[in-house]
């Protein structure tokens, strides 16, 4: 299976998240310095890596470096799902509780799958070159 | 050949024919999965306030009537003041079993957020039946502590700024399905402070005691009928009504038939298309593979093992498509939980492991039965052909 389309979905949901949530998905707005903007600041760094990722294993050749590439990304969008737990404000209504924490989650789980696929795909690969 | 292998050879070989077959079941799978989660998590909700709040009669003010159903059902936050306290006169009617107070407040807007205040539900441990339902921390309610509702977006032990005092989390409710889960509850005692409070003068007239809903729940035995005439007649002059939760959610119960309606006759349709575009799919490649099936008959290879042959390449597909549209439903629905039941303006709860397996369930069956059906009819068509017929030697 060729893994490539799924790189190049990884990079484009990656950036485009990272991209949303410091604009029409941004966090809460205040005076005051809010737990969810440092939310918001670490997810970015976590996204624009994972774009990184994505785009690195596009050019990598080796089926090796793919597949650290694939598990390193299901790692880092499994911390861009779970980033919400390092805190944001209290009450449901608020912009960060209704937009930017649930975009987090969102694009965490796809991008986690996505690297899955593309981890069993390489390993999947590794085997039939193995049984040739 | 081994049958899975022919199988995901001939996906791999098609495959503009394999995506269109995986889209199709992956959009079945999405429009009936996903519809019927969220109208069961609406109806789990609607079944949870008639069934679980533990109050048989409301009282509130006739001119909040509208603001104590979207605090109630839509997590809308308001202020609802009483001009009286009936509470001890409600108290020694026959039939009562148990009275409880309740008073509503919201905070004032952020100024991060456009997005208004916080509902602040106060009620007295001692007396209260309706919030200890959805935990047990309720009735040792400390006035410098505070309870969260389920979608309040906050923690145990967490601290939080109301009305310029900084309370402790000391839990965090059940989910109810009602407006509670966006609430913030406190102690009668620690509402007082606030109220009676020169601070807060210009908005509660530094008074403390103020009300703004009774819960009334009936003594066992008791007829209910008769109880709401008494509450009802003790009622009159004071600008107060009584209403069972059916009174209540009338409107929204409507709202509710209405919406699950809508949403089951888009999802007939989009169940429809996908058969029959299915169903056209399967029947062209059929056609196409019939010299293929006319050789393996004429080699002497059984009915069964071509049926199995050519189910297998759509029992792979049908197996990706649907695991592939759970996913995405769950993906979507469930991050966005709080955010659905928020916006929804609707009861709205997450129903239990067991109801979303059955939902699965028959998700599964839905496409499954779909598919065998669109297989069986051209399979058994192909196979009343003659398999000279069908590899087209002798024509």
């Amino acid at each position: 299976m060729n893994t490539k389309p799924l790189s190049i979905a990884g990079a484009v949901i990656s950036a485009a998240a990272a991209v949303a949530v410091n604009t029409a998905l941004h966090p809460c707005r205040g005076e005051m310095a809010m737990k969810c903007v440092h939310t918001t600041q670490i997810g970015t760094v976590l996204l624009g890596a994972l774009a990184v990722i994505s785009i690195a294993a596009l050019f990598a050749k080796q089926k090796a470096l793919r597949t650290v590439l694939a598990v390193l990304s299901a790692i880092v969008s499994a911390g861009v799902f779970f980033v919400p737990l390092l805190g944001h404000c209290g009450g449901a209504m608020m912009h960060c509780n209704t937009h930017t924490m649930p975009a987090f989650r969102i694009a965490g789980a796809i991008l986690f799958v996505a690297a899955i696929l593309t981890a069993a795909a390489e390993l999947l690969r590794k085997e039939k070159a193995a049984a040739a | 050949m081994n049958t899975g292998k022919y199988a995901l050879q001939v996906i791999s070989h098609s495959r503009f024919r394999s995506l269109t077959v995986f889209l199709l079941v992956f959009v079945t799978t999405v429009c009936v999965f996903g519809s019927a989660l969220f109208t069961d998590n609406i109806r789990n909700g609607a079944d949870r306030i008639y069934g679980n709040t533990g109050t048989d009669l409301y009282i509130v003010p006739q001119e909040y009537l509208e603001s104590t159903k979207d605090l109630l059902f839509k997590g809308k936050a308001c202020m609802l003041p009483f001009k009286t306290d009936v509470s001890d006169s409600i108290r020694a009617l026959e039939g009562v079993g148990a009275v409880s107070r309740q008073l509503y407040l919201e905070t004032l807007e952020m100024d991060c957020c456009d997005a208004g205040g916080l509902q602040i539900v106060a009620y007295e441990p001692e007396t209260d039946f309706a919030v200890r339902k959805w935990t047990d921390k309720a009735q040792n309610l400390g006035a410098d502590e505070i309870l969260a509702g389920s979608a309040a977006c906050f923690t145990t032990g967490e601290t939080v700024d109301v009305f310029g005092r900084t309370f402790t989390v000391a839990g965090v409710l059940d989910e109810t399905g009602m407006g509670y889960d966006q609430s913030l509850f406190l102690s009668y005692e620690a509402a007082d402070g606030i109220t009676g409070d020169a601070d807060y003068a210009y908005m509660f007239g530094q008074k403390a005691g103020l009300l703004s809903m009774l819960l009334i729940q009936q003594a066992d035995g008791s007829d209910i009928s008769a109880l709401t005439e008494s509450v009802r007649s003790t009622l009159e002059g004071s600008g107060l009504s009584v209403y069972a939760i059916g009174d209540l959610a009338a409107g929204m119960k409507s709202s509710i038939r209405m919406m699950t309606a809508a949403v089951r006759i888009m999802n007939v349709f989009a169940v429809v298309i996908a058969s029959v575009s299915l169903f056209a799919m399967v029947t062209l490649t059929f056609h196409q593979r019939r010299k293929t099936a006319g050789s393996l008959l004429s080699v002497g290879c059984t009915k069964g093992r071509i049926l199995r042959l050519f189910a297998a390449e759509y029992l792979w597909l049908f197996a990706a498509g649907a695991l592939a549209g759970i996913l995405l439903v769950c993906i979507i629905l469930l991050p966005l939980h709080n955010v659905i039941k928020t916006a929804l303006e609707l009861p709205y709860k997450l129903i239990s492991a067991g109801g979303a397996a059955a939902i699965t369930a028959k998700t599964l069956l839905t496409v499954l039965v779909m598919l065998a059906a669109a297989l069986s009819f051209t399979f058994v068509r192909i196979m009343k052909i003659e398999p000279a017929l069908l590899t087209e030697e002798n024509l």
